[in-house]
C-alpha cells in the first residue's frame, strides 16, 4: 500500500520534471552530480597522488594564471603537492561528511519527531524540550569543543555534526505527524489492529519522505560548511588529508601573493553548497506543486 | 498572562539546567582535573590532595551539585593556561564579541528590511528574484572564504580597511559584514513573508480603500505588522552570532570570546571552554525568553494558546 503510494508519487514527479522546466532543480542537480563525479573518479582523474610532496616545485601557478607545467594544471601548494589532485580528493571528504551526517541526523531527528508528534502528551514535551536544549547550544563552539576532546576522525566529525544538526528534522516531522495522526487512513489502520510501530513505519513515514528529503539537502549543505569550518580552524580533518576547509587554512598566510590557493577550494565549496541548496529549492517547488494538484 | 510567564520561565530554567549538565559533562570528559591542576612534575600525594580538596573523589552527582553551586555564585574555576579565574577572562573578552554581535545584527537588519519590503511589493518580480538569489548565495558562502575575499579586496587591493585587530571602529567593519551577511537571509525571508501576508490583509485593503497614499499604507500599516516576528528572529540570530563568531574572530584577530574559545580548545583548557559554552547558551536562553515574553505582551493569541 505504502510502497505503491510512494511509487505513484515518484511517477508523478518524473512526469512533472518532463513537462515543465525546473531551472533550479536541473542546475542544482548538475552541480551536485559534477562534484559527485569528481569525488568518485578522483583516483582516475587525479594526475598525481594528493599526498606526494615535491619541495623543489612549490607554489607553481595554475595554467590560467600563466603557469607552464602541463602536469600541474592547477599548480602546486606550499609543499609542492598537485593542487588539482588535492581538490578532487577534497570533494570525497565534503560529500562523505555531508551524506554521513545527514543519514545519522535524519535518523535521530525523525525518531524524536515521530515519537513526539504521534504520542503527544509528555512524550511530546520531552521531544520539544530536547529541541530547545539543542538550539540553545552554540553550534560551532560545541562542535569544536567535542571534536577537540574526542579526536577528529571522520566518523567522529560526522557523529558530532549529526548530534547537533537533527533539530530541523525533528520539528518538521513532529508538525507533519500532528496533521497526519487524525487522517482516515491512520484511523483505519488503527481500527484494523495495526501496532503503533507498524503505523509509524508503514503508514506515516512514507508520507514524510518528500518534505524530509528537502530538509536533508539543507542540512547536508550545513554539514559540509561546518566540516570545512572545523577543518579551517585546525580541529577537523587533519593533514595531510585534503579537505577544502583545511586547504584554505594551510594557504591563509599566502593570501597576499597566492590567493588562488584560497579561492579554488573556496569556489568549489561555495558551488557545491549553492548546488545542494538549489536542488533542495527545486525539490520543494516540485513537491508543493504536486500537492497543489 | 501570569501563567504563561511562569510556564515560559520554568522551561528556560530547565533548559539552563540541561545545558549546565552538558557543560559539566564536557569538563569531566576533558580528563582528570586534579592531574591537570597539579602539573606534570607533581607527586601523587599532591594530586590526591587536590582531588580531595576539590571534591573530585566524590560521586558524580555530588560533584555536579558542588560545581553548580559554585557556578551560580560566579565561580567558574581557574584557567589552566592563564592561571586566572575563568570568570575574569570571559568578562574581559565579552565586550568585543558583544560589540561584534550587536553591530552585525544592526547590519543584517538594515540590509534585509528594505530588501524584504522591496521583494514583497512585487512577489516573483525581478527584485524578488534578485533578493532571494542574494539570500541563497549568502547562505552558501563559507564565512571564512568571504572573510578572505573581503581582505583581498578591501584590505589589500583597495587598502580601505585594516585587516586585523580591534584598535578602531574601522577594524570592526569587515568582521561585522562577514557575521551579519550570514544572518541577513533569515531576516529578509521573514520580512518578505510578513509583508506579503500583511499586504493581502483586510486592514491594508481598508487603508487603501480610504485613499491613503501608497507609501503610508506600506510603511505605517503593513510594515509595522510585518516587523513583529523580526524581534524573535533577532533574538535567535543574536544568540547564534555570539556563538558563531569563532571563525571570524580568529581570522581578523579580534580577541573576543570566540577567539578565547578556539585558543582554549587548542590548548586543552576546558574550564574556559565550558564557561564560554555556558555563557553563550545563557545569553541565548535569556534572549529568546525575553523575545517570547515581549511577543506575548504584544499579541494575546500567543499567551492564550
Amino acid at each position: 500500500m505504502a510502497s505503491r503510494r510512494a511509487l505513484a508519487s515518484l511517477v508523478a514527479i518524473a512526469a512533472r520534471v518532463g513537462r515543465r522546466r525546473h531551472a533550479s532543480l536541473v542546475l542544482g542537480g548538475a552541480i551536485v552530480l559534477l562534484v559527485a563525479a569528481m569525488a568518485l573518479l578522483a583516483p582516475v582523474l587525479a594526475p598525481h597522488s594528493p599526498y606526494e610532496q615535491n619541495l623543489a616545485n612549490r607554489l607553481a601557478p595554475p595554467l590560467f594564471l600563466g603557469g607552464t607545467q602541463a602536469s600541474h594544471p592547477l599548480g602546486t601548494d606550499m609543499l609542492g603537492r598537485d593542487y588539482l589532485s588535492r581538490l578532487l580528493y577534497g570533494a570525497q571528504i565534503a560529500l562523505l561528511v555531508g551524506l554521513g551526517t545527514v543519514l545519522l541526523s535524519s535518523l535521530i531527528g525523525t525518531t524524536i519527531g515521530l515519537l513526539g508528534g504521534y504520542y503527544g502528551g509528555w512524550v511530546d514535551s520531552v521531544a520539544m524540550f530536547l529541541v530547545t536544549v539543542r538550539l540553545s547550544l552554540p553550534l560551532v563552539l560545541v562542535a569544536l569543543a567535542v571534536v577537540g576532546l574526542i579526536g577528529s576522525a571522520l566518523s567522529v566529525i560526522m557523529g558530532v555534526l549529526a548530534g547537533l544538526l537533527w533539530d530541523r528534522f525533528a520539528v518538521v516531522t513532529r508538525s507533519l505527524v500532528l496533521q497526519l495522526r487524525e487522517r482516515e487512513f491512520i484511523l483505519a489502520a488503527r481500527a484494523a489492529g495495526a501496532s503503533d510501530l507498524r503505523i509509524l513505519l508503514t503508514e506515516i513515514l512514507p508520507n514524510l519522505a518528500a518534505p524530509l528529503t528537502v530538509i536533508a539537502t539543507l542540512e547536508m549543505a550545513n554539514a559540509i560548511l561546518l566540516e570545512a569550518a572545523l577543518s579551517f580552524l585546525g580541529l577537523g580533518v587533519k593533514p595531510p588529508e585534503a579537505s577544502w576547509g583545511l586547504m584554505i587554512a594551510e594557504a591563509k598566510d599566502l593570501v597576499f601573493f597566492q590567493s588562488w590557493l584560497i579561492n579554488l577550494p573556496g569556489v568549489l565549496l561555495f558551488s557545491l553548497v549553492v548546488g545542494i541548496n538549489l536542488l533542495g529549492d527545486g525539490l520543494r517547488d516540485l513537491l508543493s506543486a504536486k500537492h497543489a494538484d | 498572562m501570569a501563567g504563561f510567564v511562569l510556564r515560559r520561565c520554568l522551561v528556560a530554567v530547565l533548559v539552563l539546567l540541561a545545558v549546565s549538565m552538558l557543560s559539566f559533562g564536557l569538563l569531566k570528559l576533558s580528563g582528570d582535573l586534579a592531574t591537570a591542576m597539579a602539573g606534570e612534575q607533581a607527586g601523587a600525594d599532591y594530586v590526591a590532595f587536590l582531588r580531595k580538596e576539590y571534591g573530585l573523589d566524590r560521586p558524580l552527582p555530588v560533584q555536579y551539585l558542588h560545581w553548580l553551586g559554585r557556578t551560580l555564585t560566579g565561580d567558574l574555576g581557574t584557567s589552566f593556561y592563564y592561571a586566572t579565574p575563568v570568570t575574569d577572562l570571559v568578562a574581559e573578552r565579552l565586550p568585543i564579541t558583544m560589540t561584534l554581535g550587536l553591530s552585525a545584527l544592526l547590519f543584517a537588519v538594515t540590509l534585509s528590511v528594505p530588501l524584504g519590503v522591496l521583494a514583497a511589493l512585487h512577489p516573483d518580480g525581478w527584485i524578488d528574484r534578485v533578493v532571494l538569489g542574494i539570500a541563497l548565495l549568502g547562505q552558501a558562502t563559507p564565512t571564512f572564504w568571504l572573510c578572505f575575499l573581503m581582505i583581498l579586496l578591501f584590505g589589500i587591493n583597495l587598502r580601505w580597511l585594516p585587516i586585523s585587530g580591534t584598535a578602531s571602529a574601522a577594524h570592526y567593519v569587515m568582521p561585522t559584514v562577514a557575521l551579519g551577511y550570514y544572518a541577513a537571509p533569515a531576516f529578509t525571508r521573514i520580512v518578505r513573508a510578513g509583508m506579503i501576508e500583511a499586504l493581502a490583509s483586510d486592514y491594508v485593503r481598508t487603508a487603501r480603500a480610504k485613499g491613503l497614499r501608497p507609501h503610508a499604507v506600506v510603511l505605517q500599516h503593513a510594515l509595522r505588522n510585518a516587523l513583529v516576528p523580526v524581534v524573535s528572529v533577532a533574538a535567535v540570530q543574536l544568540g547564534f552570532m555570539l556563538g558563531g563568531s569563532v571563525v571570524i574572530e580568529t581570522i581578523f584577530a579580534l580577541h573576543g570570546v570566540g577567539y578565547l574559545a578556539w585558543q582554549s580548545i587548542s590548548q586543552n583548557d576546558y574550564p574556559v571552554v565550558q564557561a564560554i559554552v555556558l555563557t553563550i547558551a545563557c545569553f541565548y536562553v535569556v534572549l529568546t525568553l525575553a523575545a517570547d515574553l515581549l511577543n506575548a505582551a504584544i499579541d494575546p493569541r500567543i499567551r492564550l494558546s
